[in-house]
């Protein structure tokens, strides 16, 4: 009885049921029909534009769109891809260039536009003309700022500068100065510049074919002869920096080298004459120390003769304990003698050859103050690569020393600050030094600061000593002091691998300063390895090597929430901007996973993960965490399709970004000028500024000829 | 007074509120399409690019465009199976080519050119015909037993490429088969250099084997390069030379310094050449040269 119920009510849904089943069959063969029509427009539109007729392509593409909106469709939306695809194949730049920007009228989809911009950005003409634009702009703004800036030094005293012009003056006085300094150098050839020139060239060697070859030649005639003439300063400079640091090899290549560039004779003439100077110095002294400038000292009588002649043999011998026996015999026997500065010297020779180094120092030290000329030869000996490099390498830490001092009581020693200070003080007298006090009491604690968070003076020098000696005498009895000093020096310039290696060879190394420099490399290695792109093998070496720190627990968490390492993360903001991805040609998720609604499953913030040959839903649930986890497995083709499809939509995400400045403010383009106020090493500073644009050439470095020491 | 208010305010208020329709988005039946054709515009763009003398296009985000273009091609024929097939195949095989894998780029020519009903079939076959000629010369051996078989089988193969050369002289294709000659060049030259000890007059064939190199590419992408292995070659001589003659009294500081120098001279050029990505090298290969020729000379000294 319930079976014939149930046969009824089948019977009855099927004849109510059927004629709908009927209307949904046609519309989906008439949208079946419908994509396979637009899908045969489209091919033939591409095949045209692929096969030599883009601009018919163009006009196929917009048939079909006018016809979609006379039958009440929405436009193909792909008249602006095909667009593109004809403009690229224009002809000429200029063609290229008005095709491009009609495009652009059109308010093509985000990803023609980006590629659109990119291609009239990249175009080298109209990039030489921004570059050299913006050069324009910020010499300017440089100027006018270097010169307002120093009115902004923040004092008591400035607020009563109308009632005492002199404080003003000082202000001014350093203002003038800075601005003569900038227009002194305003016309130097700029990294800008030198990218224009280059792209210049680069137009010439393309095509020459353009409108804008006049100026492309008027631009490159005046670039190059700017660069010449920087090329001509450039090795100049190098050579006067060899000069001065001694390196007379060095300068004479540089000055050679100018003999190969135009234009340069006359600006390389002093240094020149300079060089062949102390060429001409070091040839003489060289002659010197061949020929003895002083007279033979003879022994006065034949016994001393003899023992000389003794304590010559033994010294050639080079046996220290007969040297030492000959060296005292004579020093006994002859305590008068003029010989005897020569028998000291084989004595603290004789202790070296033994292995006695700082009694040999202290013989040494002992002579070097001798008038003689075998004290002056201690003397060279003390400061020599033997002995001089512990004396050099003390001497080199208190330098460092009075640099830091000097840099946390007077800022970075400058000519701008030298001449404020002078001229407040010049102008007030004793009364300027409460307000400079103010200024400088609150400078001299933001340097301390910085100061003790980090080095603010290159440790270089320390280090080379220290690591000659090293490298001399490895073994030596000074070789732990010079570690232990080492290490510190190292740690404080953030090298803590190399501080480390030092202080374990040390004499007594404290095992919690190793556990202490240990997790300060390791939170240093953690630091890099965050933006390195092969981090989790970082992470887990960090982890391994460096357990107990807080960076290896650090590392230890990141491994753990990292996805693995081919994995696809599509968050749940993605998926919502791009609801193609929920459908059957890329994840196939059911839309409900995205409507909001808890109780048909929502997908939360980390959304899906694409990885080994499985899709992860990261999934809203009541439990502690608020999130479960489920995993779905796929098939290769499933696979394959959703990775593709999810490249794409990251890849068009990556497209599309905008790319606008952080710091760039919203008015910015209308009114580019800002107020600043920095609490720097000169004190508080308030200024107004026009604001400059920045150099964002990915290939900056390539257009840049400043060494560091320049900077 | 208020009808004029507001007349003027609701117009001003519309543009304010929406920002103009995008014409360019594809929506429903035509949205699979427009990472096709975006594909296709990108790369047809570069299709005729002059890669010998200037360095591969590359997208806005930074990508080797033929090396994208393919990728996201497969991708398309992954997610739309069946669909334009002769499209994304014709574009395969023209990313393949520009990529220097003939073989393939023939393969898939070959595919299309085999689909008599496409309108792509006739070009496809033009294609397929010139990536088969490329296939086929970069396909000849280059190595051999010895030094000289294997000079003799890098001549073999350049005559095929500079064949190739006349042929397609003019046209887009003329620069493929440039790079292909100038590889192999480059390869000899190596060669030359690496075994100049074994072969007569040694140094001064790596000599001239390198400037000819840098006068015949004179309009390569990769000149600075060139100049950097010939500074490389010289500054091997100057070692080369301080190893010979490393006693005191045999060391000859003039001929030090111009065995130095005629290195650092051509290190140099690449030191201050703006623009070209190999100038930090140049200028790392300078300092380092030069700290090495004041250090020696002061051991000398």
């Amino acid at each position: 009885m319930r079976r014939l119920a149930l046969l009824r009510l089948a019977l009855g849904a099927a004849l109510l049921l059927g004629p709908v089943a009927a209307r949904a069959d046609d519309l989906l063969g008439d949208a079946t029909r419908a994509d396979g029509a637009l899908e045969a427009r489209v091919h033939a539109a591409l095949a045209l534009a692929l096969d030599g007729d883009p601009h018919a392509a163009v006009r196929a593409m917009q048939a079909l769109d006018r016809e979609r909106v006379a039958q009440g469709q929405h436009p193909t939306g792909l008249t602006d891809d095909v667009q593109l695809l004809t403009a690229g194949l224009e002809p000429t730049r200029e063609s290229r260039r008005l095709a491009l920007e009609d495009l652009l009228d059109a308010h093509p989809d985000p990803v023609v536009e980006r590629i659109a911009r990119h291609a009239l950005d990249d175009d080298d003409a109209a990039a030489a003309s921004q570059l050299l634009s913006d050069d324009r702009h910020n010499r300017r703004a440089n100027l006018i700022n270097e010169a307002v800036r120093p009115m902004g030094v923040f004092s008591g005293a400035v607020l009563l500068a109308a009632l005492n012009p002199f404080l003003l003056a000082g202000s001014a006085v350093d203002s003038i100065a800075t601005t003569a300094v900038n227009l002194w150098n305003y016309n130097r050839l700029s990294p800008r510049e030198r990218e224009a020139l280059v792209r210049y060239r680069t137009i010439i060697q393309h095509d020459t074919r353009t409108y804008d070859a006049s100026e492309v030649v008027r631009g490159v005639q005046t670039l190059s002869a700017k660069r010449a003439a920087a090329l001509c300063d450039q090795t100049v400079g190098d050579a006067k920096r060899a000069l001065d640091a001694g390196n007379l090899d060095g300068a004479r290549y540089y000055v050679a080298s100018t003999q190969q560039l135009a234009d340069c004779d006359k600006q390389v003439a002093k240094t020149q004459e300079r060089l062949a100077e102390a060429l001409a110095k070091r040839t003489a002294a060289d002659e010197a120390s061949l020929w003895p400038a002083d007279d033979a000292i003879v022994p006065a009588g034949s016994l001393e003769a003899e023992d000389y002649e003794a304590l010559a043999r033994a010294t050639a011998l080079g046996e220290p304990d007969a040297m030492m026996a000959a060296a005292q015999r004579f020093g006994r026997s002859h305590p008068g003698s003029a010989m005897s500065p020569s028998a000291k010297l084989v004595v603290a020779a004789s202790r070296d050859l033994a292995g006695r180094r700082p009694e040999a120092r202290a013989a040494l030290e002992k002579l070097a103050a001798d008038d003689s000329r075998v004290g002056h030869v201690a003397k060279g000996i003390l400061e020599g690569p033997d002995f001089g490099q512990l004396t050099a390498m003390e001497a080199a830490e208190r330098h460092h020393t009075r640099n830091v001092a000097k840099y946390v009581l007077f800022g970075g020693v400058d000519g701008r600050n030298a001449i404020y200070t002078a001229a407040q003080l010049g102008a007030q007298g004793l009364q300027a030094a409460p307000s400079l006090g103010v200024v400088n009491f609150i400078g001299i604690a933001t340097r301390a600061w910085r100061a003790w968070r980090h080095d603010p003076v290159p440790n270089q020098e320390v280090i080379d000593r220290g690591e000659e000696l090293l490298a001399r005498n490895p073994e030596g009895a000074e070789a732990k002091e010079v570690h232990a000093r080492l290490s510190a020096t190292y740690e404080r310039a953030g090298n803590y691998e190399r501080a480390l290696m030092h202080y374990r060879a040390t004499a007594d190394p404290d095992p919690k300063r190793i556990a202490k420099l240990e997790g300060k490399l390791a939170d240093h290695l953690l630091d890099d390895a965050k933006q390195s792109p092969a981090a989790p093998l970082l992470f887990s070496a960090i982890a391994r090597d460096f357990k107990g720190t807080d960076a290896a627990k650090k590392a230890e968490k990141l491994l753990k929430d990292d996805p693995p390492r081919d994995a696809i993360v599509l968050d749940s903001d993605l998926l919502r901007a791009n609801p193609g991805l929920m459908g059957p040609t890329a994840l196939d998720l059911d839309p409900v996973l995205l409507d909001g609604d808890l109780y048909n499953g929502e997908l939360a913030d980390k959304g899906v993960t694409l990885a080994d040959k499985q899709l992860r839903l990261t999934l809203r649930s009541g439990g502690p965490s608020g999130e479960r986890i489920e995993t779905r497995d796929l098939t290769d083709e499933q696979y394959a399709r959703a990775r593709a499809a999810a490249e794409e939509t990251l890849y068009t995400k990556l497209l599309t970004k905008q790319d606008r400045d952080p710091e760039e403010g919203r008015f910015e383009r209308y009114v580019p000028i800002y107020i600043t106020g920095s609490l720097g090493d000169s004190g508080l500073t308030v200024a107004p500024g026009i604001k400059t644009r920045p150099y964002k050439s990915p290939d900056a470095e390539l257009y840049d000829d400043r060494r560091p020491d320049e900077e | 007074m208020l009808r004029t208010r507001v007349l003027l305010i609701v117009p001003l208020a519309a543009g304010l509120a929406a920002a103009p329709a995008r014409a360019g988005d594809a929506t429903g039946a035509s949205a699979p399409y427009e990472d096709l054709v975006e594909v296709m515009a990108t790369l047809t763009w570069h299709l005729h690019d002059d890669t010998y003398r200037f360095p591969p296009p590359k997208d806005p985000t930074g990508h080797d465009l033929y090396k994208l273009s393919l990728t996201r091609l497969e991708s398309w024929e992954k997610r739309f199976p069946g669909r334009m097939r002769d499209v994304t195949t014709l574009g395969r095989a023209e990313a393949l080519e520009h990529l220097g894998e003939y073989r393939p780029a023939a393969e898939a020519y070959g595919q299309v050119a085999a689909m008599s009903e496409s309108p792509l079939a006739g070009k496809a076959k033009d294609g397929a015909a010139r990536a088969r000629a490329f296939a086929d010369a970069a396909g000849l051996p280059e190595t051999g037993d010895g030094i000289q078989e294997e000079l003799g089988a890098l001549r073999r193969k350049l005559d095929a490429w500079g064949s190739l050369i006349d042929k397609y002289k003019d046209t887009p294709y003329e620069s493929l088969a440039l790079t292909e000659e100038e590889r192999l060049e480059r390869s000899t030259t190596r060669l030359v250099v690496e075994h100049r000890h074994e072969i007569e007059h040694g140094d001064e064939t790596a000599e001239k084997a390198l400037r000819f190199l840098i006068q015949k590419h004179a309009d390569s992408k990769h000149l600075p390069v060139y100049v950097l292995r010939l500074g490389d070659l010289y500054a091997d001589l100057a070692r080369e030379y301080v190893a010979a003659n490393d006693r005191p009294l045999a060391f000859n500081e003039d001929e030090f310094i111009s065995r130095t120098d005629r290195a650092l001279d051509t290190y140099h050029k690449v030191a201050v050449w703006d623009g070209v990505k190999e100038k930090p090298e140049g200028q790392a290969r300078f300092a380092a040269l030069e700290a090495w020729k004041t250090a020696t000379l002061s051991q000398y000294r």
